[in-house]
């Protein structure tokens, strides 16, 4: 080993430095300009296009809002964006109050057969959604299942059409759609809390109602409410199921979009609705979000 | 640090003197003048992120070809982020790695002539133990039917013939362990890196492994780096072994030296149980600590020190009284060990531990207690890990 | 507490009957509520598929004969095995996308570290959580304004758009608790970045991969709220569907959707399967970002 006479310690050189820096640049490039075209773009679009007119049939790039002065001026709107809203908070809130204890009780009281409890929920997500919306219209409707079955025990002497095309079926079949995910967001959290906050609970002398609302109850009401927002933008945009089950008075927003979109062909009209529920969606979100941090830091 | 101009010297007044760098000794002297340089590590400092403590500071090291040298220190010594700067998994943020004379630094690992065994063995999960063996030889292109001679030439090694069709999750823990150390041999490398490769073993097969370990270094002939907490381990199986503390180097040197004249409080408190006394020096030879005067191995120039008495050194009772350090010690604890008593005594205003190998005196009862000066060593005061004799 | 009381209460030998029946009443109350809902989850499908077999074209009771007769009607239907196909070419397409980039993403936000990381994840996962109608309209309008019609090309898009995602945080969840020493242990024998990628850090995720890519393709096929924006003259199966719904009614419809609900079944089982043994659940993944999404 030769002498050293003087130590010439360097760090990684310069040039290696900016390799680094130049290959992670390369790298995440692909990634960024995805979604850049494909989620930031788009929302922009839908912005512009909402701030555009219509001519028959053409996009005049005219900027003005007049497709929102219509909008919130339409008494028709108002009242849709309220039935819609309503609509929404009720699927939501009885697919929580539903999805919440079930998940509690799957939890606590199913034992080894928890998992595949949950699972039986969780399935019908995936399978087709058109399928099941429209078979509620075969059970609900005049002949359908549901009829022949309070006819034959006596319940009804002629079939009823109230099942079916009314805002009651739209409110019951998104509550239907949006059971399993508040289930969903309910289990996961029910299922983090630990066996033995439940035995230390009892321990110390508390009921069970005592031990789920003073324990449980506060533990999971952040995931609660997350599922709650959930099934809620859900429902808001959906135009599926009003198309299919609607009928007249089960009309929501979607449907309108729909319109706009197809025979009406006014789509920076439709694109105004579209903004206008993805904002609404967003201003829920942001609003659960707050509440839930909020109470999270009171905790 | 050149060691081709330091001067010989004593080892005891090296140690006395010199501050945290490495005290050569002169078996390491005679070492690199027979022997090449397998690592090098020039000036290294590792940083993680801005403001956090340096994980190694300012190292200089050399292993020589065929040696078996350990890196032994506590967690958060630097240890491991040294091993794996000589891998290449870390890059020094000053300073230079060496591999063969050659400066490695800039190069990644695929590109090293170094193995390194795993602490979890890391064995590809999906590849049989014939597979992952013959990982390294299919990197570099070696013809399959040479692969599969060297294959099973280094699993007869490892006493692993006959499992080459198993999957890793089938093997225990020790056979993981060979199956690893197997992967990194096949390819012949400049040096072993084994990064704490006993952590996980029980004891029994802990004891084992080390002969196999220390046997087959010697068999193969291939430098090992080994880096571990445990000191036995290091103190057993070493040719040469060096004490981190904090990301420094607190002693380099052979386990014998190490053991009986540590450099700093620290190497004498983490190698072996050892008992520290606070000194403040009466005359060149001699020294108050405790309320205890003192007599020292050598002549010191500072006025505080640290005194190391192994427990092993003291002795108890009548035998004692022919030792130049020696008093009366009240016990109070007695630990029975097995195969040994182990001794809590009050000496004076401090704490003392001893051994014994049959039964001794009672707690509360007065026993008689000395030590040779010679079987002392005076320690550098800046160690810095402090800590009671009691441990 | 006086010591009558504490006697008072030793002395009690267990709940009273009253107590007792109340108990087992509530059970049974419970128990029925809970098999309530579970039929009320499962009685569409269920009534779709028995209906598929009634002979009766028109979707009431009373229950004609069975019949395989809409079976056999489907499969000779040119404009729904058109349909079938050509669900089937976008849902292969879209997949094979997303399982190029799904991984390179998951690769990406596992190891680069870059400023942005988890807004970008937040982007990136956005379409699992838009309303189908929103991200079907947001894309269209962009279609449009650069003259690309409405068709394959646009369809595949939209799909990948959200099958990506769902590819990236599975395989990512996977890259997160994998053992990283193992592609050290790689590279120290001597693999560049490319050769550990491809021997060891890929066959790692392979089974998750492929667990993605099923539930992929169960949702391309399934798709139709996004898919009625985007599609143009032919349309997917469920578009084409959504059509015979609104506008007139077969009952090969139910047919074809039990067959569709049969066919997803069976790849989310499989995937499931896949999953669990790896260590992940599907639905919770996808709901689970949602809800990380929100809360975030």
């Amino acid at each position: 080993m030769a002498a050293v006479a003087t130590r010439v310690v360097e760090g990684p050189s310069f040039g290696s430095r900016v390799r680094s820096v130049a290959v992670r640049t390369v790298l995440v490039f692909p990634a960024l300009v995805w979604v850049a075209v494909l989620v930031l773009v788009p929302n922009i679009f839908l912005l512009l296009y909402s701030l555009w007119q219509n001519d028959l049939g053409t996009i005049l790039h005219h900027w003005n809002v007049e497709n929102y002065r219509t909008l919130f001026g339409s008494q028709v709107f108002q009242v849709l964006l309220r039935r819609t809203f309503l609509i929404a908070l009720a699927s939501a809130g009885i697919a929580t109050l539903i999805a919440y204890p079930l998940a509690f009780l799957v939890v606590r009281r199913f034992g080894r057969f928890k998992t595949t409890a949950a699972l039986l929920i969780l399935v019908p997500l995936w399978v087709s959604y058109l399928m099941r919306v429209f078979a509620w219209r075969i059970i609900l409707g005049e002949s359908g299942v549901l009829n022949s079955f309070l006819k034959s025990i006596g319940l009804i002497s002629k079939p009823s059409s109230a099942f079916l095309y009314s805002t009651t079926t739209v409110i019951m079949t998104l509550t239907y759609v949006a059971i399993p995910y508040v289930f969903l967001v309910s289990y996961t959290a029910l299922e983090r809390v630990p066996r033995h906050l439940y035995e230390a609970s009892g321990d110390c002398g508390a009921s069970p109602w005592r031990t789920f609302w003073s324990v449980v109850w506060p533990l999971t009401r952040p995931a609660v409410v997350v599922g709650f927002a959930i099934g809620f933008v859900l429902a808001f945009g959906d135009y599926v199921t009003p198309s299919l089950v609607g009928g007249l008075s089960g009309t929501m927003l979607g449907s309108i979009v729909l319109q706009q979109f197809g025979t009406a062909n006014d789509w920076p009209l439709g694109a105004a609705i579209a903004m206008t529920i993805l904002a609404t969606g967003l201003l829920f979100l942001a609003v659960v979000s707050f509440f839930t941090r909020l109470e999270a830091q009171i905790e | 640090m050149n060691r081709e101009t330091e001067p010989m010297v004593d080892p005891a007044a090296a140690l006395a003197a010199s501050p945290f760098r490495a005290a050569a000794d002169v078996e390491a002297d005679a070492m690199s003048d027979t022997h090449q340089t397998v690592v090098e590590l020039v000036s290294v400092t590792k940083i993680y992120s801005d403001g956090a403590d340096p994980a190694v500071s300012d190292l200089d090291l050399s292993v020589y070809e065929g040696e078996f040298f350990s890196l032994l220190g506590p967690s958060g010594s630097g240890k491991t982020t040294t091993l794996r700067m000589i891998a290449g998994f870390e890059r020094p943020t000053v300073g230079r790695v060496k591999l063969g004379g050659g400066d490695v630094t800039a190069r990644p690992p695929y590109k090293r002539d170094v193995s390194t065994v795993f602490q979890n063995y890391a064995l590809f999960p999906h590849m049989k133990v014939k597979d992952n063996v013959a990982y390294p030889l299919k990197m570099r292109g070696v013809p399959r039917k040479q692969v599969r001679l060297r294959v099973n030439e280094v699993l007869e090694r490892v006493a692993m013939t006959g499992f080459e069709s198993r999957l890793p999750h089938q093997l225990s823990g020790g056979q993981r362990q060979r199956v690893a150390l197997a992967r990194a041999l096949i390819s012949r490398p400049k040096i072993l890196l084994l990064d704490e490769p006993l952590g996980a073993l029980d004891l029994k097969l802990r004891e084992s492994m080390l002969l196999v370990l220390k046997h087959l270094q010697r068999e193969v002939g291939i430098t090992f780096l080994y880096v571990t907490h445990d000191q036995s381990e290091a103190l057993a199986m070493s040719d040469r072994l060096a004490v981190m503390n904090q990301g420094r180097i607190e002693q380099l040197a052979t386990p014998t030296l190490v053991y009986d004249k540590p450099a700093t409080s620290f190497v004498a408190g983490f190698i072996g149980k050892t008992n520290l006394l606070e000194c403040v020096r009466g005359s060149a030879r001699t020294a108050r600590a405790g309320g205890l005067g003192i007599q020292l191995p050598a002549d010191v120039a500072r006025e505080r020190f640290t005194l190391s008495v192994r427990p092993e050194a003291i002795t108890l009772g009548e035998a004692s009284r022919s030792l130049e350090n020696h008093y009366a010690a009240t016990v109070v604890e007695v630990l029975f060990l097995g195969h040994e008593r182990e001794l809590i005594l009050e000496v004076g205003a401090q704490r003392m531990t001893a051994r014994a190998t049959g039964p001794t005196a009672g707690v509360g009862e007065t026993v008689e207690i000395g030590w040779p000066s010679a079987a002392s060593v005076v320690v550098e005061e800046t160690g810095t890990w402090q800590q009671s004799p009691l441990e | 507490m006086s010591s009558a009381s504490i006697t008072a209460r030793v002395d009690k030998s267990g709940p009273s009957l009253a107590r007792r029946v109340a108990g087992i009443v509530i059970k049974v109350f419970v128990g029925l509520a809970v098999a309530s809902v579970y039929l009320f989850l499962y009685a569409p499908p269920i009534v779709t598929a028995i209906f598929s077999f009634n002979s009766s074209s028109i979707q009431t009771l009373p229950f004609g004969h069975a019949t395989l007769g809409w079976y056999r009607a489907l499969l000779n239907d040119p404009q729904m095995q058109a349909a079938i196909y050509y669900s089937l070419k976008i849902a292969l397409s879209a997949v094979g996308i997303a399982a190029v980039f799904g991984v390179a993403f998951a690769l990406i936000v596992h190891r680069v570290k870059f400023p942005g990381r988890n807004v970008f994840q937040a982007l990136l996962a956005s379409p699992l959580v838009t309303p189908g109608m929103v991200l079907g309209i947001s894309l269209l309008v962009v279609f449009h304004s650069v003259s690309v019609a409405p068709g394959f090309l646009t369809i595949v898009i939209g799909h990948a758009s959200f099958v990506t995602p769902l590819v990236t945080f599975i395989v990512l969840q996977r890259l997160r608790t994998s053992d990283p020493s193992l592609e050290q242990a790689s590279m120290d024998s001597g693999a560049g970045p490319l050769r550990t990628f491809w021997h060891v850090t890929l066959p790692g995720i392979r089974v998750p991969l492929i667990a993605a890519c099923l539930l992929g393709f169960t949702l391309s096929m399934d798709e139709i709220t996004v898919t009625f924006f985007l599609a143009g003259i032919q349309g997917t199966l469920p578009v084409y569907v959504w059509g015979l719904l609104r506008f007139g009614f077969t009952p090969e419809v139910n047919a074809a959707f039990t067959i569709i609900g049969g066919g997803s079944l069976l790849l989310i089982v499989i995937a499931t399967a896949l999953l669990v043994g790896a260590g992940i659940r599907p639905g919770r993944r996808r709901a689970q970002r949602r809800a990380e999404l929100v809360t975030r």
